[in-house]
């Protein structure tokens, strides 16, 4: 019992700083997802609160572990950009081929020069 | 009255259905000993696909019925935060590092995308939304909306990024031995943003939170960057 108030509480307050940042999105019109202020906030709450985070630990490591779960339906819903794709599938796909992992190995190489 | 009931039953039964399916790719992901290809997001996704084919519901029509998981999203990207506090705390001098390569990172992988499509001779709109496959799909949205690119389309390619980014790029940095759990993390939280982020969260919690500071950083690098590309 005392668990499920603590996951339910948890919750409360992730669902407070998402829509902190939704507020924060609309007041001041920055170009960025509200949710990832409200992780910038959380964070920064965080930091400075160690006892509360102790508070939300439970609910935060069942919400990113359920993570995948939530981006299954953009998974999904890739499919209704084939059509729109196809016509330039061939250099779209070497692109993205080659890009990303490169895009990988320049921040990793980046890092380990800078962390020196 | 009578519609809001019957969309809210509707919105039930996608997101049950989603979790059904995650939850039974995730256990089948597990039995094959964690295989990248494996992966719980991807086979949840197709388990989805193929339901909605056997039910013959349009994926339309899933997606807009399936909205309430995005709000979980944006409670579970929140969260995110408290892992990135408990992978940060104690290791302050490693931030500028950090910021360093991340900026680096993200420029590359907009400037990368930006002259290839133009090379390709390929129109605005893809030029557009593949500036911004390297940032994370709310943040791509975001950024498509205020500098006219063609959203949908930003997101599609931002996802199959995604998975390009968690499919290759830990496994390119092992063979190269650069895999200590910063480097993988940062590097395939930036590549591969959500979903790499969410790949290394179920393997690696320590690599997970680094990936997770690389997506939120990445995004906020590249609603700079991205401007002096598109406009």
């Amino acid at each position: 019992m005392k668990r499920a108030i603590e996951l339910v509480g948890g919750l409360t307050v992730l669902a407070l700083f998402a829509l902190a940042g939704d507020v924060l999105v609309m007041v001041t019109g920055i170009p960025l997802p509200p949710a990832i202020i409200g992780m910038a906030l959380f964070a920064g709450v965080m930091a400075l609160a160690p006892k509360l985070r102790a508070r939300v630990a439970r609910a935060s490591i069942l919400m990113t572990g359920l993570l995948g779960a939530f981006i299954v339906p953009p998974f999904v819903g890739v499919m209704l950009f084939a059509d729109e794709v196809q016509a330039h599938l061939v250099p779209v796909a070497v692109i993205l081929l080659v890009t990303t992992p490169l895009t990988g190995l320049v921040t990793a190489l980046s890092y380990r020069m800078l962390r020196r | 009255m009578m519609m809001l009931t019957e969309d809210m039953w509707r919105g039930a039964a996608a997101c049950l259905l989603t979790l059904m399916a995650f939850v039974a790719a995730r256990g089948a992901a597990r039995l094959a000993g964690g295989h990248p290809l494996a992966n719980p997001v991807l086979g949840g996704a197709l388990i989805t696909g193929a339901m909605l084919w056997a039910l013959s519901v349009t994926v339309e029509d899933y997606v807009i019925a399936a909205r309430p998981l995005m709000g979980a999203l944006d409670l579970a990207i929140v969260a995110l935060g408290y892992v990135l506090v408990e992978r940060l705390s104690g290791r302050i001098r490693l931030l500028l590092p950090i910021l360093g390569a991340l900026a680096i990172g993200t420029a590359f992988g907009i400037a990368s995308a930006y002259f290839a499509a133009r090379l390709f001779g390929l129109p605005l709109d893809f030029v557009q939304a593949i500036s911004a496959k390297t940032v994370s799909s709310g943040f791509a949205i975001a950024l498509m909306e205020r500098l006219g690119g063609p959203p949908p389309l930003a997101a599609g390619l931002v996802i199959a990024t995604g998975m390009i980014g968690a499919l290759t790029v830990p496994p390119l940095l092992k063979w190269l031995k650069l895999d200590d759990d910063d480097t993988l993390g940062l590097s395939t939280g930036l590549a591969g943003h959500i979903v790499g982020t969410d790949m290394l969260m179920r393997s690696n919690a320590g690599a997970g939170a680094a990936a997770a500071l690389a997506m939120a950083v990445a995004g906020l690098i590249a609603a700079v960057i991205l401007p002096l590309f598109l406009s």
